[in-house]
């Protein structure tokens, strides 16, 4: 959504300034005006607990990212053959499109209590809710993205007398790769959002469990660490996301 | 014909529950949600209401509060050059954690769960309506400017209207997420509201309640997404790009 150049890719300095700017704001305000920790703790203190919690912390962020990464790549997986199901044959397109149309406005992280019924409260739920969460923007994005092709190359290859095969192989597949890319984009911090979710429901392990004790504590200081944590997760995945993107190359057929 | 898979998944679904004798905490049959739905009716429909205020309260605000910084940002390039990559960051950051922080702050009630829903809503609605004021045709702005048009004058005639489809387009997605952030805050910490009773429901392993409570907010969303679509029809028909259901956003 944002509208940087692609190819001087470099820090513009102004966000960081006015990040920066906000921080500093934030420290001063709230030494000035005394808010107690537990109520809004400070930028300086959130780090220190980052650096002081880290030990305790990188296991269960470990845990966390686990389980996002294995719900990720099942949902990849899972979207990819759905998307080919969906571009191959008008019966399955008629029949799933509204449904996954109605599972885009359907609030699938609800869905987390009844996986913890089913799976108990190990790994297993909370993978498979980040698979939930990154199948429905892979799948739809992949098959536009097959589906969406340019009428008149469909007609030049036609011409050739391509086969569905080389149709597929030679048009569609190159065409799609950039709406793959960008569904994974947008999954990639839903695996995250996934995993934290069902360990909110139900876990004793994990960041997303950590996060939920130190509120129970009121360990206000602990907990932002632990959301900084998972921030800074979220951005590295977003960021990988976008490196595989560069790597591909710059031919990528971009959605609009 | 359309919809016969989906009719062949519930039948299947039926058969399945009551020739393989699966129990009810496991997995209800639809026939028995259906019945969960009738009996629990008002029960339901109080938690509805409630989960369906918050994502009101918090969406609306969302608006008021993305609308009044995008005009802001539109209008201030310094600012609109230091805040809007931040802005576009943050829409990566899972912000559903912080969900226990609000409730620190403001308690088991509803204040925690607008909270919630105006900070996930707020994001893609301040992204899409800041690009929508801003990606304007430099000629029509010329244009304008060459009949000496007040700056009042230029975003009535213009912007305004040029980014009412960029909004209804991040409305899209802050009405899917609204609903997702309600009830991920229920989860966290709530006496009221969907989200508290699918929670109640799953300790005591009443599992049919909480298959109706998940149909309640299936309708929830579907019901707000098929608001924003007819605002799209009615607000914006000419802007067809924008409505293709290829580009899904998250949270």
């Amino acid at each position: 959504m944002a509208d940087r150049p692609k190819r001087a890719w470099r820090l513009p300095w102004e966000p960081v300034a006015l990040a920066a700017v906000l921080l500093a704001a934030w420290e001063v305000g709230a030494r000035l005006l005394a808010v107690p920790e537990y109520l809004l703790p400070r930028p300086l203190s959130i780090l220190g607990s980052m650096t002081t919690q880290g030990g305790r912390m990188m296991p269960q962020l470990a845990l966390t990212l686990g389980e996002a990464l294995a719900g990720f790549a099942g949902g990849v997986v899972l979207g990819t053959l759905v998307a080919f199901g969906l571009a191959s044959s008008a019966f399955l397109r008629r029949e799933l499109q509204p449904l996954i149309v109605f599972s885009q406005s359907m609030p699938t992280a609800a869905l987390a209590p009844l996986l913890v019924v089913w799976f108990g409260l190990g790994v297993a739920p909370k993978a498979l809710l980040a698979l939930v969460l990154v199948f429905f923007p892979v799948a739809a994005n992949l098959a536009a993205g097959l589906i969406q092709v340019n009428p008149d190359m469909l007609r030049l290859v036609r011409s050739y007398r391509a086969t569905r095969w080389q149709t597929f192989v030679k048009l569609r597949l190159p065409h799609a790769v950039g709406y793959l890319i960008a569904g994974m984009k947008i999954a990639a911090p839903l695996a995250l959002i996934g995993a934290v979710v069902g360990e909110f429901v139900g876990a004793n392990r994990g960041i997303g469990f950590v996060i939920l004790d130190s509120a129970a504590r009121l360990a206000t200081v602990e907990m932002l660490a632990g959301i900084t944590y998972v921030g800074l997760t979220g951005t590295a995945l977003f960021l990988a996301v976008e490196l595989v993107e560069r790597w591909l190359g710059p031919w990528l057929v971009t959605p609009r | 014909m359309r919809g016969s898979l989906a009719v062949a998944g519930i039948a299947i679904w039926e058969a399945a529950v009551r020739l393989l004798a699966i129990p009810d905490y496991l997995l209800p049959p639809p026939s028995g949600v259906a019945e969960e739905l009738v009996v629990r009716f008002s029960l339901l429909g109080r938690h509805t209401g409630v989960t369906l205020g918050e994502v009101g309260v918090g969406l609306a605000a969302a608006v008021a509060g993305g609308f009044l910084l995008a005009v802001i940002m539109a209008h201030l390039p310094f600012l609109h050059r230091g805040l809007y990559p931040l802005l576009a960051f943050l829409q990566a950051v899972p912000k559903i954690t912080v969900a226990p922080l609000f409730v620190i702050w403001l308690g088991y009630g509803l204040g925690s769960k607008v909270l919630m829903v105006f900070l996930i809503a707020f994001f893609p609605i301040v992204v899409n309506l800041t690009t929508g004021l801003l990606l304007v045709d430099p000629d029509l702005l010329r244009l304008m400017r060459s009949y000496r048009a007040s700056a009042w004058q230029i975003f009535r005639a213009v912007r305004f209207p040029n980014a009412v489809p960029y909004f209804l387009a991040g409305m899209r997605i802050a009405v899917a997420l609204a609903v997702v952030g309600a009830v991920v805050a229920e989860f966290v910490g709530a006496d009221r509201g969907l989200g508290y009773l699918i929670l109640l429901a799953n300790a005591e392993l009443r599992t049919p309640l909480l298959f109706a409570c998940l149909v309640w907010l299936g309708a929830i969303g579907v019901g707000l997404f098929g608001l924003v679509h007819w605002m799209e029809r009615w607000l914006s028909p000419w802007a067809r790009g924008l409505h293709e259901p290829g580009a899904v956003s998250g949270f």
